[in-house]
């Protein structure tokens, strides 16, 4: 990891207009959580817990300070800024290694922060309805936030690390396999729960296998509690998270950045 | 210092780690694909049966209704890959077996009795899906595709609703003691549930009270006056139910509570305050003038949701007043 890279990014990622779109976007986020708190039902505290841990806050929050292509907050060009750090001999897979740590250190604050602030509005609202606020910070929703965040961060550090054209093309291809996925199986659990019969057992594993690559997220409590095998969910997490930062170092290794290409 | 020329190379650690962990990975799909024997069947499914809707013992187990259809392979697997993501996992197979009735319906070509019937009854609208219902078929909660966490959580609030429903169906069936039972169980179980009406307190006690136990019954309303949990601010000066409550415990009369209830657009107070009323004198042994509010009750609104009038007709039919019959549909689409 680089020190100055990561310094200088997290700096970045502290400029105003994130700052002003993180602070509207958390504060929504938080009443609506804590709102949801305070209602004493297990759905309820079930919805807060899926929004504050799950995959939601980790995609919005890296894809918004990460993507140079999204939100750039300082109005530069992504080749311009790449050409100025590559001009120095850093290594790419030290630069791509830096982004991730960085972005997954902010999306933990982020969600901390979050966390910290929901709890506040749901023990605010909780007085004022003689309720008890609902804990939903357990064991599996750490676990949970903190491999949603190193996991999702991965992916947007390798769509980010592509020329524009391409990542906007991937961008929408990994939302059409999401909507997909959602659309035919629903979540992400689906993983370990393809061993029919009816289907040809070829076509199972192939298509497990490629479809797996988009599922980023982790679900905690369904690898802790499944009959099945929960070493495969273990491993395909895992190897996506490798497979999406040696992609990124690779596409950075065969870009190239020159200012006389700006 | 990096040579320049060495910046982009890929190192050997990340790829040697990005290969090993892909092929461990297919080795894992392709080993659980071919080799791993599939899970035992965690829940033993029952087949299904028509709804008794005489049946009152609605405080048992639940039934859970897993419909599915059956008309091709396609939805063949998609049932088979619900039911695994839901039912394979250890806790959510745990509770369905210690709580729950589960019964399996397929939906096909060939069969007709009683799956078909059961999933119009339902109103099922989507495949593959669950429903939960009282021992009557009274709906307490639909879901369909959903995180296995999540429908854990969902099975649970379909425990905590049951109480509330059943004591509301209890009471349309005029059987106050298990209306009273059910009550009991859901303060016990989770006082103040959001399943729980704001009007609960007002039935129970009116159950109560047709138990012949007075003092359990002021009880229960004076509770309701002290715990209530809404602030101030948000009950506003009229307070609706409180006049209700004020003139079950003799702090108002009859007049004073219509009088209280005439800024009512959409007929919910002049549903519950007849029903109150007519209740109250009812009990009080002046049945003619019971009759008479409870016919207003029962004539405010033909609307499923309002709950008072369909206790008022039941009441008024058990006095042999002639009322329509209720539509069996009005009560299942409660569930939307």
């Amino acid at each position: 990891m680089n020190k100055a890279i990561f310094l200088f990014t997290m700096k970045r990622y502290f400029h105003w207009v994130n700052l002003a779109v993180g602070t509207i976007l958390l504060l929504f986020c938080s009443i609506t959580c804590g709102m949801l708190q305070t209602v004493d039902t297990p759905l309820t505290k079930e919805a807060a817990r899926s929004f504050l841990f799950g995959p939601l806050i980790p995609i919005m929050v890296s894809y918004l300070v990460i993507s140079p292509q999204v939100a750039n907050s300082q109005r530069r060009k992504d080749g311009e800024y790449l050409s100025l750090i590559f001009s120095r001999p850093i290594e790419r897979w030290s630069y791509v290694v830096t982004k991730w740590l960085t972005g997954s250190t902010f999306v933990l604050l982020v969600m901390t922060l979050q966390v910290a602030l929901s709890y506040g509005i749901s023990c605010i609202v909780g007085a004022f309805f003689s309720v008890q606020p609902g804990n939903v910070l357990d064991g599996y929703a750490i676990i949970d936030g903190i491999l949603n965040t190193l996991g999702f961060t991965a992916l947007v550090v390798f769509i980010s690390s592509m020329p524009q054209r391409y990542a906007a093309i991937v961008v929408l291809l990994y939302a059409y396999i999401i909507f997909l996925l959602s659309f035919t199986v629903g979540t992400a659990s689906y993983l370990d729960s393809l061993s029919i019969e009816q289907v040809s057992k070829n076509m199972t594993a192939i298509a497990q296998l490629l479809f797996s690559i988009f599922c980023v997220g982790f679900d905690s409590y369904h690898v802790v509690n499944s009959s099945n095998l929960p070493v495969a969910n273990v491993l395909i997490y895992m190897s996506n998270v490798v497979l999406y930062l040696t992609l990124a170092t690779l596409v950075m290794s065969y870009r190239e950045f020159f200012y006389a290409n700006d | 210092m990096i040579e320049p020329g060495r910046t982009n190379l890929i190192p050997k650690t990340l790829l040697g780690l990005c290969i090993a962990l892909f092929i461990m990975r297919a080795s894992a799909v392709f080993y659980g694909t071919y080799f791993q024997k599939a899970p035992a069947k965690a829940i033993t499914w029952q087949q299904p049966k028509p709804i008794d809707r005489s049946r009152r013992d609605l405080l048992s187990k639940p039934t859970l209704y897993f419909f599915y259809e059956d008309y091709s392979p396609l939805q063949k697997v998609t049932a088979e890959v619900f039911e695994s993501m839901l039912f394979q996992n250890r806790e959510v197979a745990r509770l369905v077996k210690d709580e729950f009735i589960p019964v399996k319906v397929a939906i096909n070509t060939s069969n007709s009795e009683p799956a078909k019937s059961l999933a119009n009854t339902l109103g099922v609208y989507q495949y593959p899906s669950i429903y939960i219902t009282l021992p009557n078929g009274k709906s307490i909660h639909q879901v369909s595709w959903q995180s296995d966490r999540m429908f854990h959580a969902f099975l649970n609030d379909a425990l905590i609703a049951r109480a509330p429903k059943a004591a509301g169906a209890a009471l349309e069936n005029l059987d106050w003691a298990l209306a009273c039972e059910a009550y009991e169980l859901a303060f016990k179980e989770h006082a103040y549930s959001p399943y729980s009406g704001i009007c609960d307190e007002i039935y129970w006690s009116i159950a109560l009270r047709h138990q012949n136990n007075e003092a359990k019954a002021k009880q229960v309303l004076e509770r309701e006056w002290k715990e209530r949990r809404i602030p101030e601010f948000i009950r506003g000066k009229e307070d609706w139910p409180k006049p209700c409550i004020d003139y079950l415990l003799g702090k108002i009369t009859a007049e004073e509570l219509e009088k209280k209830a005439t800024l009512d657009p959409h007929s919910y107070k002049k549903a519950l305050s007849q029903y109150v009323i007519g209740e109250n004198l009812l009990l009080q042994g002046k049945r003619d003038e019971a009759i008479k509010a409870l016919k207003l009750s029962a004539e405010a609104s033909k609307a499923y949701y309002m709950h008072d009038s369909k206790y008022a007709r039941a009441q008024l039919r058990q006095l042999g007043e002639k009322v329509e019959d209720e539509k069996e549909e009005s009560d299942l689409r409660s569930i939307y």
